[in-house]
This record gives C-alpha cells, sequence and structure tokens, in this order.
C-alpha cells in the first residue's frame, strides 16, 4: 500500500498516498459507502455502520453500556497494547474482514465484519493515519486558528466579518488566551481558478466560521472534507453532516414545517407550490411539510402560479419579480422574505396580500437588542458561542472536542431568544417569524 | 445445577414474588454465548397502559400491543447511530425468522427510552428503516408511562447514550421472560421462542 504519514513512523517504507487516497479513506470512515457489512452473518450495505459511527469523528472510541469502542486512530492501532499486538496493515484487513484482532480473540459482536477490497482497506488506513493530524488542523500549542472563507464572490463580506470576529473574540478572550492558546482568526482566501481543498491546506484551521450566502455551493466541499462549518450566515439545509454543521438560525426543514403550519392556521386552500430550482431539495421539503401538515397543494411552475388563489413560491434568485407578475390580484403569496422582501411595494400596490418567512430570527434579534449592523451581532454571537466551546473543550483541543461542546451548549443569545444545541443540534433554534401584510 | 423453574418457585416461596417485575439474582446461572449473556428466568408483569404505535395509535400495551402472542422485546431510540441499529438488525432477523420457525405468533416491540423526543413519526421511520414487519411495533408514548414500562422491564438507562443493548423474549400471558444482555445471535432467540412455545 501507499502511505502518506511517514511522520508517524509508520509504513517508513511505503510510498505516498494521495489526497484521493486519504479522501477515498474519509468517505469509508464517515459514511460506509461503497462498502458491506456483515452483522450476524447478514450482508447489509455499509452506509448504516460506517466507523464513526461507534468509534466517533475523531477515531477517539468510547464506551455504551458495557461495549467498548476502541480508539481506532491508526497511532493508536499500531501501538501495541496488554489485550493485543500492534496491528500490522495485514491484521489490520484481517480484524475488518474476520472479526479477529492480533490477539487472536473475536472482536465484540457489536463490531460489523466488513467487506472491502484492496484499495479500499488501504483508502481506510490512509485515513486512520491522517486523522490526528485532521484532529489538530489550524491548533498549534499557544494558538488556535479560526477561519474566515474568502472567495471573489465574498471578499467585502469576509473581509469585513473577519475584522469583526476576531474583536468579538478579543473582547471575551483574555490576552493569554484559552488553556494557553491564543484565539486567532484567519481569512482563508480562494482566488478565482484555485482549488478550494488546497486554499484550504495552505491556511490551517480548526473551523470555519460566518460562510457568506455566496459561498453557500462551497458548503458541501467543506464539509466532505471534515472541516467544520460554524454559523454560516445562510440557514443550513438540514441534510448536512449533524456533527460538522451548525447555523445561528432555524434550518430549512424548521421554515418549512413554519410555513406549512402558517398556510393551515390561515386555513387557505387551492394552493400552488411552485419552485424555479427543484434540485435545491427545498422544494421537496416544502412538499413534505405541506403533507405532514396535512395541506393539499398542486405542483407548478412560473407559468401557472396565476392559476390559484394561495401560491408558495422558492423563485430562482433574481426571478421573483417575474413571478409576482403573473399572481392573481386575489392572491396570498407564501415565500421567504429575503426572496420577496424587497418587492414589498410592489405587492402592496398590486394588492397582493403575503405572509413571509424570515430566517436568522436570531441575529435580527441582537441586532436589534444592542443596535448593531447585523454583521456585528452575528460576530458577537458566533464569539459567544465560540468562547465557550473553547472553555468546554479543555486543554486537550481537538476539532473533535471543539464540536462535542455543542451537545450542551445553550445561550441566551437575545433576552427573547434561547440558542439550545441540546434540543436543534443543528442550529440552536427552530424559531421562524413572518412578515405579514 | 438447578432448573431454572424450581429457583422459580424457590423465590415465589420465599415470597419475593408480588406485583411487577421480580428480577432473579442475576450473578447466578448466567450463560454467556459469543459475549451475549443470557440470565435465568423472571417474572415480569405488564403494565396496564397505553403506548403509542409508529401510526400515532394509542394502544392498550396487554391486550392490543401483546395480546397473546410471544414477545421479543428490546429497546432503542431513534438518534442512537452506535449499538441500537446492530440490535436491529437481530430484530430484523428474528422478524423475518419467526413466522416460519416458531409454532407460535410472535411480536416484536422495540420500545423507546428517550420518548421525549422520539414521537411516533420518528418511530415509524426509524422502523420503515429497519425493514419492520407490521408485527415489529415500534412503542413510545407518555414519558411517565414508558417510564413505568422501562421500570418493569429493568430496562431504565441513566443516560441513554450508554445503554446496553437487551432483548427479554417472553409470554406476557405467564409473565415468564428470558434476558439477554448483549447481542445474541438469532438463532439463539428462536430457540427460546419455541422453548415458551412448546
Amino acid at each position: 500500500m501507499r502511505c502518506a504519514f511517514a511522520a508517524l513512523g509508520f509504513f517508513a517504507a511505503c510510498g505516498v498516498a494521495t489526497a484521493n487516497e486519504v479522501d477515498a479513506g474519509r468517505a469509508i470512515f464517515e459514511t460506509g459507502v461503497g462498502v458491506t457489512a456483515r452483522i450476524m452473518g447478514m450482508d447489509l450495505p455499509g452506509t448504516g455502520f460506517a466507523c464513526r459511527r461507534c468509534h466517533g469523528l475523531d477515531g477517539a472510541g468510547g464506551r455504551e453500556g458495557a461495549t467498548v469502542m476502541p480508539a481506532i486512530g491508526w497511532d493508536k492501532l499500531a501501538a501495541p497494547v496488554a489485550s493485543r499486538p500492534a496491528y500490522t496493515p495485514e491484521l489490520f484487513r484481517k480484524a475488518l474482514e474476520t472479526g479477529i484482532s492480533p490477539s487472536g480473540r473475536a472482536l465484540d459482536a457489536a463490531m460489523p465484519r466488513y467487506r472491502l477490497d484492496g484499495a479500499q482497506a488501504d483508502a481506510l488506513m490512509a485515513y486512520l493515519m491522517a486523522l490526528p493530524a485532521i484532529e489538530r488542523r489550524g491548533i498549534e500549542a499557544d494558538a488556535v486558528h479560526l477561519g474566515v472563507l474568502s472567495t471573489p464572490r465574498s471578499q467585502a463580506l469576509a473581509s469585513a466579518y473577519a475584522g469583526a470576529l476576531e474583536q468579538a473574540l478579543a473582547e471575551r478572550i483574555p490576552a493569554h488566551g484559552i488553556f494557553g492558546r491564543t484565539v486567532k482568526v484567519r481569512p482563508v482566501g480562494v482566488a478565482a481558478g484555485t482549488d478550494l481543498k488546497t486554499a484550504v491546506e495552505r491556511s490551517p484551521v480548526v473551523a470555519m466560521i460566518g460562510l457568506a450566502p455566496a459561498d453557500s455551493g462551497l458548503i458541501a466541499d467543506l464539509l466532505g472534507d471534515g472541516m467544520p462549518v460554524l454559523f454560516p450566515f445562510f440557514p443550513l439545509a438540514g441534510t448536512e453532516d449533524r456533527d460538522l454543521a451548525h447555523g445561528l438560525m432555524a434550518d430549512w426543514p424548521a421554515v418549512a414545517d413554519a410555513i406549512a403550519l402558517r398556510i393551515k392556521a390561515d386555513g387557505r386552500s387551492d394552493l400552488i407550490l411552485a419552485a424555479g430550482d427543484a434540485g435545491d431539495g427545498r422544494l421537496a421539503a416544502l412538499a413534505a411539510a405541506l403533507t405532514r401538515a396535512g395541506v393539499s397543494y398542486r405542483l407548478g411552475d412560473d407559468l401557472s402560479v396565476g392559476m390559484a388563489s394561495t401560491v408558495l413560491l422558492l423563485p430562482r434568485p433574481g426571478a421573483a419579480d417575474a413571478w409576482i407578475t403573473r399572481l392573481r390580484r386575489d392572491a396570498v403569496l407564501y415565500g421567504m422574505a429575503e426572496d420577496f422582501v424587497a418587492l414589498r411595494v410592489r405587492l402592496n400596490g398590486a394588492g397582493i396580500r403575503y405572509r413571509l418567512a424570515v430566517q436568522g430570527t436570531s441575529v435580527a434579534s441582537m441586532a436589534a437588542t444592542a443596535q448593531l449592523g447585523a454583521l456585528e451581532a452575528h460576530a458577537l454571537m458566533a464569539a459567544d458561542l465560540l468562547h465557550g466551546l473553547l472553555l468546554s473543550a479543555g486543554r486537550d483541543l481537538r476539532r473533535a472536542t471543539l464540536l462535542a461542546g455543542f451537545r450542551n451548549l445553550r445561550r441566551q443569545a437575545a433576552p427573547n431568544l434561547l440558542l439550545d444545541y441540546a434540543t436543534h443540534p443543528g442550529s440552536g433554534t427552530a424559531a421562524v417569524e413572518f412578515i405579514v401584510e | 445445577m438447578i432448573p431454572v423453574r424450581y429457583f422459580l418457585i424457590a423465590l415465589l416461596a420465599a415470597g419475593l414474588g408480588g406485583g411487577g417485575a421480580m428480577l432473579m439474582n442475576r450473578s447466578a446461572a448466567v450463560e454467556t454465548v459469543d459475549g451475549a449473556r443470557a440470565f435465568p428466568m423472571e417474572v415480569i408483569e405488564l403494565p396496564d397502559i397505553a403506548v403509542l404505535d409508529g401510526e400515532g395509535r394509542a394502544l392498550s400495551l396487554r391486550k392490543e400491543a401483546v395480546g397473546d402472542a410471544l414477545l421479543v422485546v428490546n429497546f432503542n431510540f431513534t438518534t442512537c447511530e452506535t449499538i441500537c441499529p446492530v440490535g436491529n438488525v437481530v430484530m430484523k432477523a428474528i422478524d423475518d425468522r419467526a413466522r416460519t420457525e416458531v409454532p407460535m405468533p410472535v411480536r416484536l416491540l422495540s420500545i423507546t427510552i428517550d420518548p421525549a423526543r422520539d414521537t411516533p413519526r420518528k418511530m415509524r421511520e426509524a422502523a420503515r428503516e429497519a425493514g419492520a414487519s407490521a408485527q415489529w411495533l415500534w412503542l413510545t408514548g407518555a414519558p411517565a408511562d414508558i417510564d413505568l414500562l422501562l421500570g418493569r422491564f429493568d430496562a431504565r438507562a441513566a443516560d441513554i447514550q450508554f445503554h446496553d443493548p437487551m432483548f427479554l423474549i417472553g409470554d406476557a400471558r405467564s409473565g415468564r421472560f428470558r434476558r439477554i444482555v448483549g447481542l445474541p445471535k438469532p438463532e439463539r432467540v428462536l430457540e427460546e421462542l419455541r422453548g415458551f412455545a412448546s
């Protein structure tokens, strides 16, 4: 096999694992994709039994009742312990396939046996070797680096936000830092034509904070690379990695439910649901929410929005103007404030009533309370939460220990707003408000 | 070794029976096979409570959820990603095989240990993912009722993240149950069911 991390002292004779090999190993570790799990003699898709589910995002393992899930970072596996000799690549693959550990004893019955080919086993080992370094990305003995992604599309916002976040952190965290580490904000610039992965590798950070709406399309790539994305300026889709992505505002499923329940409470019928881009997942989420709420609807498109007295519209960015010209004068429009709020004058002039859902309620609430701009309010809230996370991570700061803090993270972000990640792991809140006319 | 039924009679005679769960001394006569520990037979009286199935229907636990069928019970919660899915694989195998390999109707119950968060809809979705048949009910309910039920099964977890996989195989009419802690092979559970049926 080819091995990447000679610094770990393993496989010194091996070649160099490619980034692709580590990525392939990450996919197996985190999602179980492409492998088969064998449990009690039954072959099942590995996606239900990925390594990470029991051994943790960091591979550190743990305990559930009497079942011990051992640490499986390669630095741990390659070291002999009292209960077994060191794993070698051959013994590792044998353990995965047969459930026999290097000691010759059977692994716990809760550990599936896996079917994977040589390339997959090599990739998984390459990832397990890379994992300790991934866990400490952006973390030094005396500093921890938080990132703000800056692309040609988001440069102005990212630059202003990085400054605001650094200032907000400085107001909370003493000069000597937390557990001896100062907290620094590091802009991560992605120039036009530059690979995101390369840019992230050049500027190691423990998490990307405050991703701009213009860069929302990059969230999948960041998360896919194991990079935590915290407090983006846009709502999460609700389908992101539950450990790596955390927002500040109600995620899309919560918004969909709020809109569906609002339509039901308003007693509206004759509803058309239309979206400009059915592939972005929001249409499916809204359709599911309407069904859950017991609201009947028809699917429509931009040309059929005038065929109903109630319309729920998700136009493509910039297309809302054209859509509302086709609405009936007696229509009631449901949609997102971000799509239609700038068109309120026209809607009012046309006599069209509307109920527009507002996300980012928490940031808006804090901004109003503290009389700040939204950017500064967001930075203050993010700094407050990051401060709590860094404290709860303790001296052993790693990606996993930082993110573990979300399990018990509760903050009164504004007088009437509690961010509670124990109850709402993704976004801390399911609060959605409506602008009504 | 003293046959299990005599052990049970001896305890009953000693006045250790009575209503509710009567748990045997679990340190005695524990049989360990493939890492799963099977405990001596015990008597458990199911509480007269209502539970909610995956459709949100309120069912009488004794009359509707259980009835006259033999039982296989396990405990899980829908956000559990560690051992619960493996336990559900065992339940799925029993679900698939019990109809042809056990000469009596068998009802499988997966009872949430997180009733505050596990709504009937979440249980229904989890049942679908597990491939449950109509004979495998995924039950939630009012937290106080579920707590009472978990107490009768001695299956309360101080922290749901740290619960052991546990299966109870038995006959609610007689109240006799075999407890297996760990992950038993499906054959072991089916053998136990055939014992109850005979």
